[in-house]
């Protein structure tokens, strides 16, 4: 298993590089979690003593099977090529895809191992380029996975001033490293509910497919509910939302942990990079070019807003945030949860400002924008009232419904409408929205490559317009979503007047 | 920022309108659209016996909204879609219900296509398709006159290969 490791380096002097397969031993990581999904199985046989004979079991295990030989086929026919101008990788037995990425494309190169992955010395890579495609499809190149020192130096030749130790020398600036105060930051969020109840479901998932979810019997039924009586129903309720909450916080913390550990971020002005790095098991190193940076966006979700408490990524081409959120620690993560002030001086670092431009006065948009947000609110009130009431064929009950939409969507249309907001400050446009998950997001105004405005029919009546800039970095197109009509033309020729100003109306030109 | 300024401030429309034949190619296109919309539901209403009391309400919605697709929409679309192409910039705007302008400038663009689909050959129309690094979309301009067209696409890439710029 750890027998000849044929992804050596490619010293990648002359054309035709070798194609390189994966390490075989990945063959085995991928294995262990398949099979360790089958323990509990394993163990439900021997304690019961047969196989608790489930349409569900087989399929799992099959499942399992089906996965497994297909995680086997696709690594036994990965190849990987690194040339002088790309690097390349095919995958696939039946229909085979080739990827390639130009050297010279690649901006930011990311590092990842699990636990297992550590263990085998093995490392995912992943290549960004600043490519922004349509669609799911990104320009990312990955490698699943290579050694651990093909992987450092592949960092290091794709970009070339990347060292192994990103701590370790004295040209770098520390921009941020982990505080250990933060980490009760990381409960407060609905995960610390979620968690808990996730686990309760699954097993109770577990016991169904075990067949060991009979319901209690009478005799059992009538214990706990004397045993219920002895300590008082209250007590063991509040036991019981303790041993629950207990649960989430505690997976919260080992989650903070683990995503968390030596965290460190820093600046090498002589490579031109921006290096993070992260993770007690899973251990992550990202590189991404300084030039390449485009902003930053700062995320306050709705229960750590009243603490003034978030977190920031930074926006840059080449290293797209889908799908992982910054509150997991995305690849562009700025760090975990923390009081908004610490969050902001490292945006400001990161962005070369005196002063982080989230932290600026943001211009509110027009009373009609609530107005929208509210006549929404209104119109679910009234869907909904009108669904169960003539759901249940009951008009109290449709009241109540839509009393209880009411009472959530109502504040819910405010905080959004509050939550609205725009400024051009110096050299960047800040957009801001959002409600259970509050975005200020900041763009260098000189990586804007276009504007869009867009006006519904209730839009244009309101006066209102989303006005949208568009850029090569992170979502693409980031949005001052109802903002007043003059307004959002304003911010644009503010940001960019050489471009705008031409197709401003002239006095005298008369509305169209 | 000063309020009274505020207001003054406004965009113009691009300064050129489509080529009307624009207006009969989105016509047919609604016709072909909106028309099979109504055969669908007719069809599923004439199979499936469950259907029939709900079938008819929806072959009405879906007949008035063929005559208001074919009748209102194109010449609708005509007063909204503009375009207007300088030395530094891409304007255009469209839409009918939903309005959108959208302002690129010529050092960022990335890409001019021109396309032309079946319906667009026949009434010598083509739409212009003008990308750039974002992946907030394409600038499209509908229905130009496919000359017209081509000697925009020539044109702008002069202009772009005059402007370096990276682009992102």
């Amino acid at each position: 298993m750890n027998g000849v490791d044929s992804t050596e380096p490619t010293p990648a002097r002359h054309e035709a590089a070798p194609w390189q397969r994966l390490p075989r031993r990945l063959l085995v990581v991928r294995a262990i979690p398949s099979l360790l999904a089958l323990v509990p199985i394993g163990l439900a046989f021997l304690l019961l003593g047969e196989v608790p004979a489930s349409g569900a079991l087989y399929a799992i295990v099959a499942a399992l099977l089906f996965s497994l030989l297909r995680d086997i086929a696709r690594i036994a026919s990965t190849r990987v090529r690194v040339g002088v101008e790309l690097v390349e990788l095919r995958t696939g037995v039946f229909t085979t895809t080739h990827r390639s990425v130009p050297r010279d494309r690649v901006r930011t190169v990311d590092v990842r191992a699990g636990v297992l992955q550590r263990i085998a010395a093995l490392a995912v890579v992943r290549i960004g380029t600043g490519e922004q495609s349509r669609g799911e499809d990104s320009g990312d190149l990955e490698l699943d996975a290579v050694d651990e020192h093909v992987a450092r130096r592949l960092q290091q030749q794709l970009l070339p001033g990347t060292d192994v130790d990103p701590s370790g020398d004295d040209a770098t600036e520390q921009l941020a490293r982990l505080r250990w105060r933060w980490m009760p930051w990381s409960i407060v969020s609905w995960w610390t509910l979620a968690l808990p109840a996730i686990l309760i479901g699954s097993l109770a998932q577990l016991a169904r497919v075990l067949g060991v979810d009979q319901p209690l019997d009478e005799q059992a039924a009538r214990d706990l509910a004397s045993d219920a009586n002895q300590f008082g129903t209250l007590l063991l309720v509040v036991v019981g939302a303790a041993a629950f909450l207990a649960v989430g916080v505690v997976a919260r913390c080992a989650s903070f942990v683990e995503t968390w550990w030596s965290f460190e971020l820093r600046r090498d002005r002589a490579a031109g990079l921006l290096r993070a790095r992260r993770g007690l098991f899973t251990k992550r190193t990202t590189s991404l070019q300084l030039a390449r940076i485009r902003g930053m966006q700062l995320r306050e979700p709705l229960l750590l807003r009243p603490w003034r408490v978030g977190s920031a990524s930074v926006i840059t081409t080449g290293l797209a945030d889908r799908g992982e959120s910054a509150e997991r620690g995305g690849g562009t993560s700025l760090g975990p949860s923390a009081p908004r002030e610490q969050v902001e001086s490292v945006g400001a670092r990161v962005l070369d400002t005196p002063r982080a431009p989230t932290a600026g006065t943001l211009q509110p948009h027009p009373p009609a924008a609530r107005r929208r947000r509210l006549v929404r609110a209104a119109g679910a009130a009234v869907g909904a009232g009108a669904a169960t009431g003539i759901g249940t064929g009951r008009i109290e009950f449709g009241v109540l419904g839509a009393a209880l939409v009411v009472a959530i969507a109502v504040p819910l249309a405010l905080d959004l409408a509050r939550s609205l907001g725009h400024a051009k400050l110096d050299g960047w446009l800040v957009v801001r929205s959002g409600s259970l998950l509050r975005r200020t997001s900041v763009l260098e105004v000189d990586g804007i490559v276009g504007w869009a405005g867009r006006r519904s029919y209730f839009q244009r009546r309101a006066g209102l317009l989303t006005l949208v800039a568009a850029t090569a970095a992170g979502d693409g197109a980031y949005a001052a979503t109802d903002a007043g009509e003059s307004q959002a033309v304003a911010i644009a020729l503010a940001a960019t007047p050489d471009l705008v100003l031409p197709f401003i109306e002239r006095a005298g030109q008369g509305p169209r | 920022m000063e309020r009274a300024a505020d207001h003054a401030v406004r965009l113009r429309p691009p300064r050129n309108q489509l080529d009307p034949r624009a207006v009969t190619w989105w016509r047919l296109r609604a016709l072909a659209s909106s028309g099979t919309q109504l055969a669908v539901v007719l069809a599923a209403g004439a199979t499936f016996d469950v259907l029939r009391p709900w079938v008819w309400w929806a072959a009405l919605a879906a007949a008035l909204w063929l005559v208001i697709d074919v009748l209102f929409v194109p010449t609708w679309r005509l007063r909204v879609h503009r375009w207007e192409i300088t030395d530094e910039a891409v304007y255009a705007s469209s839409g009918w219900w939903l309005q959108e302008w959208r302002i690129a400038p010529v050092s960022r663009i990335q890409t001019i296509d021109t396309t032309r689909g079946p319906l667009q050959r026949r009434l010598g129309l083509a739409t212009l398709e003008v990308t750039t690094a974002s992946a907030a979309g394409a600038i499209r301009v509908d229905g130009l006159d496919a000359d017209l067209a081509q000697d925009l696409v020539e044109g702008l890439t002069r202009i772009t290969h005059a402007t370096p710029d990276d682009a992102t």
